[in-house]
């Protein structure tokens, strides 16, 4: 073939080009640490990674979530045990009392003060407020629960506060004050209470031995509620733990798509670069050669 | 002894005067574009052509002629160059409107629509979680309110994208008009000059430049490029026949037609790239992230108007459209946190807030937008590498009609050498004859 100027120069200023643009590729790489600028530079990969990062976002807040109720739970549950202890204290006051049936006044009213004593720890316990949000008022945790009075009335509602751990299946993260008053089997914890010092009070073994019972059941459900309530916190517990190993995995396949592996990427930068030195030094060498440097 | 020598020796100079301003003019052009390298053609001069004194010459010839003066043209690669330009046109406009578009969703990024999206649905996840925190309600508006800018501001970014087609194409018109007319006016004096027995050599070259250009813009067909009687048509539509030109013009529908209304359709070279921008691939891809918004909004506001707020009213509508459809979020949510409506009004219940926030895997909206965003990279690496491949194939062809037609300024400088040296020796034949002469008559009949 004939070579001709033009197609000396064009070839010169072909390859100079092709070099210009990978070694600008390559230094916009290194200097981003980004190797997925622009999205049609792996289209599939960009697809990838805007799915992951929409996942990273959806998983992280799901952990946060997680993070933000284990508080309320914790506090769920060991109020629950202090309750359980109250109601402990106010049996053994009863216990005391159904035994010593013939006992005097005086034996029988310190224990049924001891009873008193209880209820209003159980009722302080009941409106326990962490947070700003009460433990047992329902999703109407900005109320308080439990009022005092004969009977003692429930302000709040029979809907539990509920966490999404994992894709659309809701959990209950809170006891409502029903379900620790014991309201949906018909009972109630405080009047209970009130239902053991009166019969305390009056000495009637038969009225004592019934009060226990209830009391008993209350207590037997305040703690069935706690061990609930530890079990919920086992699953979050492994929940967030699930979902901290997959925000990991998801990580690394991010950082797999879209960061410059920089060991390779200085590499590239170095080849590009060489070659671009070799080019421009040939296409000076070829540009100063001239029949005109022969002639006289 | 004739004279015939003399006459032979200025023939000779003459010759080489010509073949070296040839020279001297392929070497002058050696840059210009379209410029075919022009060859003299040396034809010896017979006995009987030549001017004799006595008419007897022995058989010597009379010299050289340097005569017609050809331009080396590789014509059979012409058409295929032709293809080539067009779709480098077309090619190159492709992938630079793909990839203005493709910037302009900035993705992957932490600002694009995934990213604005992102944070919208975990607002409303915190929100959720905390249904009676107003600055966590806050911050799910605010989550809203970027949502619907960063919507507004991808259509505003498609608008002026659309503007910059119409300018790109009412420019390419107006190109194309001053081309032919151009073309047709050469073709009229290259006619012209071809009747006067003149090869017009530069005047081809003119109007191939012009041609390539005319191509490249439009993937015109050209017919008859040696001869002053070229032919262009696009599409079917003849727009330059001899030296009549016609004018296209672009009409507010967006097609392109004659003066007397007939269609011009054109899908190749840059104008038909912009055409086709502006016919298929802008609206498309404007219809679908108007689905994705579209989708958002009817879903969001299903949900939250079927919710109550703090105050226990039902909730509004979040996004809202103006008449121009312009999406914004509802003025009513701005100044009251509370006047979010995240579950059934209570400080604890953000189901809905929850259901909003899952919303997030509704396939109509960042799945449809991944989609989107994957379909508009793959066009983009896919136009980039046509545009490479008729870039490599039309440097080919014209690699290989500039081996034929191009200056190759060593070749020139050693035929300039050649004809320096034949130019000296004819210069030295005539002064020899001339000292013949001078012999001859000084030194005879004295």
């Amino acid at each position: 073939m004939r070579i001709t100027t033009w197609i000396t120069h064009q070839q010169r200023l072909a390859s100079l080009q092709n070099n210009q643009t990978r070694l600008n590729k390559a230094q916009g790489q290194v200097s981003s640490g980004l190797k997925l600028e622009r999205a049609s530079d792996n289209p599939a990969g960009t697809v990838e990674l805007l799915t992951i990062q929409s996942r990273l976002a959806e998983r992280q807040q799901q952990a946060e979530s997680i993070s933000g109720a284990l508080p309320l739970m914790k506090s769920t549950e060991s109020v629950l045990g202090e309750l359980s202890t109250a109601l402990q204290a106010a049996k053994i006051a009863g216990l005391r009392a159904a035994n010593t049936a013939t006992g005097s006044d005086a034996d029988r009213a310190a224990l049924a003060a001891q009873i008193r004593g209880s209820a209003v720890s159980v009722l302080n316990l009941a409106n326990t407020r962490v947070d700003q949000r009460f433990l047992f008022s329902g999703t109407k945790s900005d109320v308080r629960p439990f009022v005092a009075g004969e009977p003692v009335t429930y302000a709040g509602n029979a809907s539990t506060l509920k966490l999404d751990p994992t894709d659309g299946q809701p959990l209950a993260i809170s006891i409502t004050g029903e379900q620790l008053r014991g309201g949906q089997e018909g009972s109630d914890l405080f009047a209970n209470l009130k239902g053991l010092e009166q019969a305390v009070l009056s000495g009637n073994s038969e009225a004592i031995r019934s009060s226990m019972t209830k009391v008993d059941a209350d207590w037997n459900r305040v703690v069935s509620l706690r061990g609930d309530m530890g079990a919920r916190l086992n699953y979050l517990d492994m929940a967030q733990r699930g979902i901290e190993k997959e925000v990991g995995l998801l990580e690394v396949r991010q950082s797999e798509l879209r960061d410059v592996d920089f060991t390779e990427a200085i590499v590239k930068e170095k080849s590009a670069e060489n070659s671009q030195q070799a080019a421009l030094a040939m296409a000076g060498k070829i540009g100063s050669m001239s029949l005109l440097d022969y002639l006289r | 002894m004739s004279l015939q020598g003399i006459y032979l020796a200025s023939r000779a100079l003459n010759a080489h005067q010509r073949a070296l301003e040839t020279t001297g003019q392929n070497v002058a052009n050696a840059n210009t574009p379209g410029y075919s390298r022009q060859v003299v053609s040396l034809k010896s001069v017979s006995a009987t052509d030549s001017t004799t004194l006595s008419g007897v010459n022995g058989g010597v010839g009379g010299g050289v002629d340097a005569s017609i003066i050809l331009r080396s043209h590789a014509s059979w690669l012409d058409r295929s160059a032709d293809t080539l330009r067009a779709q480098v046109g077309d090619a190159t406009v492709a992938s630079q409107l793909a990839a203005r578009i493709e910037g302009l969703t900035g993705e992957p990024s932490d600002t694009g629509l995934q990213a604005t999206l992102d944070r919208f649905f975990t607002a409303f996840q915190a929100a959720a979680d905390r249904p009676n925190d107003t600055t966590l309600r806050s911050a799910a508006t605010r989550a809203a309110g970027q949502v619907a800018d960063r919507f507004q501001q991808s259509f505003h970014d498609l608008d002026a994208v659309k503007r910059e087609t119409m300018e790109g194409i009412r420019s390419n018109v107006s190109q194309v008009n001053s081309l032919t007319k151009q073309i047709a006016g050469l073709s009229r004096v290259i006619g012209a000059s071809q009747a006067g027995g003149q090869p017009a050599s530069e005047l081809l070259d003119q109007r191939d430049e012009l041609l390539n250009q005319l191509t490249q813009l439009t993937g015109a067909q050209v017919a008859g490029r040696e001869s002053g009687a070229v032919v262009v048509s696009i599409g079917g539509v003849t727009l330059i026949q001899d030296s009549d030109a016609q004018a296209i013009q672009l009409g507010t529908d967006g097609n392109l037609s004659l003066a007397d209304g007939t269609r011009v359709a054109t899908s190749a070279g840059e104008l038909g790239a912009r055409l086709q921008a502006l016919q298929t691939q802008l609206p498309e891809h404007r219809n679908s992230l108007s689905a994705i918004r579209d989708t958002l909004a009817i879903q969001v506001n299903q949900l939250h108007t079927g919710a109550k707020d703090r105050s226990g009213t039902a909730g509004v509508a979040i996004f809202v459209f103006d008449s121009g459809g312009e999406m914004s979020v509802n003025s009513a949510l701005q100044g009251d946190p509370n006047r979010l409506a995240l579950g059934d009004g209570s400080a604890g219940d953000g189901a809905v807030a929850g259901q909003i926030a899952q919303l997030r895997n509704h396939p109509g909206i960042l799945p449809a937008y991944q989609t989107l965003v994957g379909e508009l990279a793959t066009r983009v690496a896919a136009t980039q590498q046509r545009q490479d491949m008729a870039q490599a194939s039309l440097t080919q062809v014209q690699t290989m009609q500039s081996s034929e037609s191009g200056v190759n300024l060593d070749e020139e400088l050693a035929t300039m050498v050649a004809q320096q040296h034949i130019y000296a020796a004819s210069a030295r034949l005539l002064s020899t004859y001339d000292q013949m002469l001078d012999t001859l008559i000084q030194r005879t009949g004295v």
